[in-house]
């Protein structure tokens, strides 16, 4: 663990060293729209971590959102820290610096909490090694008085075991008032003269905090979960105990949820670089195998008017030349020709106007060439899997007819390259689905080819992971050879002029796979891992495999029971104690009726499908433009 | 409406001297937009800003005296009869103040801008005629002596051949040719250990060459210095 230094990292320290690494100006901070706050005065000093590289954790709006509501309280000073890339270890290693927040320059072991963003399980050993260089113990455990509170929210929040030893806190769900929340907490128990347990007692009574440590994990002798459970003597000071379900929070409506219209604008190019509007939270399509369709229900729509408000706002503050209209699945937001209308063609904002996702029909080609406004890039459509059984299975709503209409209608629009989306190691998939993605693009090759453009088809294959809180939590991700072999039988198929061919890295699949629906004990094989150099695993050509297996030997664990191993209906799953509001029965239907094919359709389009979230926290679907059912 | 084309003499300072040359352009291309300069765009599907930047500094290296032409698309009334040899106090140059002003509320810490004064538009490119480039190179935990011998016997040599390594290729260059003189800067209060060299670089043909590649090279005339372990500024153009 790097020393543990108070004071703040000068500037003249660090430029000796920089022209070492490559992209330095990842470290040096300087952004535009940073607030200009003065750290006396300020009663929590909060640092958001985002546990990759800068040009990625500056292109996340979430950590944006909190980083703005944080910051707009006088007595918070919120400063960020991204994940050092190896080059910057080494040379913090050497020369005795630790890591630091950009703007205070003050080391992460000076902060009072340090809040991560988890977006993804592969940067965990990122997680692990921030805390190191930043001077702060990795286990909760080892961490006495005066050290961070550390914190984590985002989709990994919610099934979290693995990593659960090194994070005193877990946010669930929308992070913007309960963050508040926490900071209240905290600045009364930092002016108390409590201890830190104490502190961690009265975070568990606030809605929406996880505090792993005060529960008790039961194993079976198969290594199955028996029980979990609130550890007993966990009184706080009103008296409450630590609840035995954690139910994520909602922020019910996005209309007056605050957001950044003066957002970080980073001085090195991140992947994003566009102003980013977030149009609507949620997505009610039910796609089985998608976390996010789950975690985020239900549907928030902002209005034609916040929307364009914002845009304005963000282009002035910013000077981005393009406005990027985000959500989970843009183009079904409720009024999306209207607010693309309005926002092309009034041309209020004076920016041009991207939509991240569209659907698979002729309406998102449509919009995709309204936005173009005459230059024709490229399409991106998801189907996700290649035969109607197989869309049927993951409730993928659509129809090869709908993919060759949109295609058609994309050609005849002047589009010539589209690129596909799709998923290999399906529940239930044979040879048959995976040779029919093939057909597909060969098909739509050939409508492009009638019609006299020259295609480039584009298929890229992500091999399938399980996730937690979605119908295929309880299936078997398929081994590491299996999805070899399907991705080279597909690679096969899909040769010949104007196919591109794209997959994913067959390691990273399984051990995404071992950490998505992994328990409490892998946090062993994750510090071993950890300690024998894994870092940046979502990285492909980062990715150590033989380590990452010498650290599952080492530890005891077999890595199959995680990744491979279909989970009984009855078994609690280490995440059964944290509460999406989708209850586990919802899930097993979604499942039943996965087997048999049956398809479940979007609510916000429908009758209620009694997923259970509107029930379970007084909510519904807020579209702009309520739409007759 | 009319074409003015400005040039603006601005400063990469040190809080932004790891920048990249591309990410300053990106930088002041999104400060221009929002300081709302009337910068002319270029025709076609996706149309550019007429901006144009000069000798392009590396990363690590701040520069003090940096230039980049931008050509704006403004009103008749403050054109009418100026033109680039209207004097201060004219309407063009009140005008180009006021751009000034608007451009350095908008720009991150450590640029900063000098001035902006009208240019020809068909005036000679602005690159080829830069003679030279003027630098401070600081180091560390160097020997004065060693380091004055070095320069001494590098300047004194008609050539010294430096292998600059590309990722895929090494090209030899003659690194003396480029180099009129350098000097240990006499006064100096830079604090413990540290030391300043001065050295003037020419350009020539569109090239030139770097500070760092005459601290490389100076290991053959006995000093040992991490040419990565050294802050360069470049604090004059020569024209």
């Amino acid at each position: 663990m790097a020393e543990a230094r108070n004071e703040a990292i000068s500037w003249n320290e660090i430029r000796w060293h920089l022209s070492k690494v490559e992209k330095p100006s990842r470290y040096t901070g300087g952004e535009i729209n940073v607030p200009k706050k003065d750290r006396t005065g300020t009663d929590v000093l909060f640092a958001l971590g985002f546990p990759d590289v800068y040009e990625i954790g500056m292109s996340h709006l979430g950590s944006q959102i909190l980083y703005f509501v944080l910051n707009e309280r006088p007595d918070v000073l919120c400063d960020r820290v991204y994940a050092p890339w190896t080059d910057m270890e080494k040379l913090m290693r050497d020369t005795g610096i630790p890591l630091f927040g950009l703007e205070t320059r003050l080391p992460l072991s000076s902060f009072d909490i340090v809040g991560f963003s988890l977006q993804y399980e592969l940067t965990y050993t990122n997680v692990l090694n921030m805390l190191d260089l930043g001077g702060v113990p990795l286990r909760c455990k080892d961490r006495k008085e005066g050290y961070p509170l550390i914190i984590a929210g985002g989709p990994c929040a919610m099934a979290p075991e693995p990593i659960a030893p090194f994070i005193d806190v877990f946010v669930l769900g929308d992070g913007e008032e309960v963050v508040l929340e926490i900071a209240d907490v905290y600045k009364a128990w930092k002016n108390s003269c409590e201890s830190r347990d104490e502190l961690l007692r009265d975070l568990s009574l606030v809605e929406g905090v996880y505090v792993p440590s005060l529960y008790d994990i039961g194993y079976k002798r198969d290594g199955t979960i028996k029980s979990i459970r609130p550890k007993e003597r966990t009184r706080g000071v009103s008296g409450d105990e630590a609840p035995a379900k954690i139910s994520r929070r909602i922020v019910k409506s996005l209309e007056a949820a605050p957001f950044p219209v003066r957002p970080l604008i980073p001085l090195m190019e991140p992947i994003h670089d566009r102003a980013m509007v977030e149009i609507m939270r949620g997505c009610t399509q039910g796609c089985r195998f998608c976390q996010a369709g789950t975690i985020y229900r239900p549907v928030r729509e902002r209005s034609l008017e916040t929307i364009d408000d914002l845009s304005r706002n963000l282009i002035d503050a910013s000077g981005y030349e393009e406005v990027s209209l985000v959500s989970l699945s843009s183009a079904d937001y409720s009024c999306i020709e209207e607010l693309v209308t309005r926002l092309v063609k009034e041309n209020p904002c004076g920016a041009r106007v991207s939509l991240p996702s569209l659907r698979v029909d002729s309406f998102s080609i449509d919009l995709a060439r309204t936005l173009s406004s005459g230059q024709k890039v490229g399409l991106t459509l998801a189907p996700e899997a290649g035969t109607q059984r197989m869309r049927d299975i993951i409730n993928k709503k659509v129809t090869e007819e709908d993919l060759i209409d949109a295609a058609t209608y994309a050609f005849s629009n002047g589009f010539s390259n589209i690129k596909l989306y799709f998923m290999i190691g399906l529940p239930g998939e044979t040879d048959e689905d995976v040779l029919a993605i093939a057909d597909l693009a060969k098909k739509i090759r050939q409508i492009g080819r009638n019609m006299k453009v020259r295609p480039n088809i584009t298929v890229s294959a992500s091999g399938f992971v399980p996730k937690p809180n979605t119908a295929f939590q309880w299936e078997p991700c398929i081994s590491q050879e299996e999805l070899v072999r399907r991705q080279r039988l597909l690679g096969n198929a899909l040769r010949g002029p104007g196919l591109i061919y794209k997959y994913h890295d067959a390691k990273t699949t399984w051990l995404e796979a071992i950490f998505a629906r992994g328990d409490r004990k892998l946090s062993e094989a994750l510090e071993i891992a950890y300690r024998k150099g894994a870092r940046f695993d979502a990285w492909p050509d980062m990715l150590q495999e033989n380590l990452w297996k010498e650290s599952f030997r080492e530890s005891g664990l077999d890595p199959s029971f995680y990744a491979h191993r279909e989970r009984g209906e009855d078994e609690v799953l280490p995440w059964d104690h944290l509460d999406s509001g989708v209850t586990k029965q919802f899930l097993l239907s979604e499942r039943h009726k996965a087997r048999r094919g049956i398809t479940t359709p979007d609510c916000r389009r429908g009758p209620c499908v009694k997923c259970g979230v509107c029930e379970k926290f007084g909510v519904e679907n807020v579209l702009a433009v309520k739409r007759e059912v | 409406m009319q074409e003015l084309k400005v040039r603006v003499n601005y400063v990469k300072g040190d809080q932004v001297r790891f920048l990249s040359h591309l990410d300053l352009t990106r930088v002041m291309r999104m400060a221009l937009r929002r300081a709302n300069w009337p910068v002319l765009m270029t025709q076609g599907f996706s149309p550019k800003m007429k901006v144009s930047f000069y000798s392009a500094l590396p990363v690590g290296t701040a520069g003090y005296d940096e230039y980049m032409d931008v050509v704006l698309n403004v009103s008749d009334r403050f054109l009418g009869k100026a033109s680039t040899k209207s004097g201060e106090g004219s309407e063009v140059f009140q005008f180009l103040s006021l751009l000034a002003h608007s451009l350095s509320k908008t720009l991150p810490t450590g640029v900063s801008i000098k001035q902006v004064f009208p240019v020809e538009k068909d005036e000679e490119p602005f690159e080829s005629r830069i003679l030279s480039s003027l630098y401070h190179v600081h180091m560390r935990k160097v020997d004065e002596i060693c380091l004055t011998t070095a320069i001494t016997e590098f300047l004194k040599c008609s050539s010294v051949p430096y292998n600059i390594n590309r990722r895929k290729s090494t090209k030899t260059i003659d690194l003396r040719e480029f180099i009129s003189w350098a000097q240990i800067k006499p006064v100096q209060n830079l604090g413990p250990d540290i030391l300043c060299v001065l050295m003037e670089i020419k350009h020539a043909d569109g090239r030139t060459a770097r500070p760092q590649w005459v601290i490389d090279s100076l290991s053959e005339f006995g000093l040992s210095a991490d040419s990565k372990e050294v802050i360069v500024d470049r604090v004059k153009i020569r024209r």
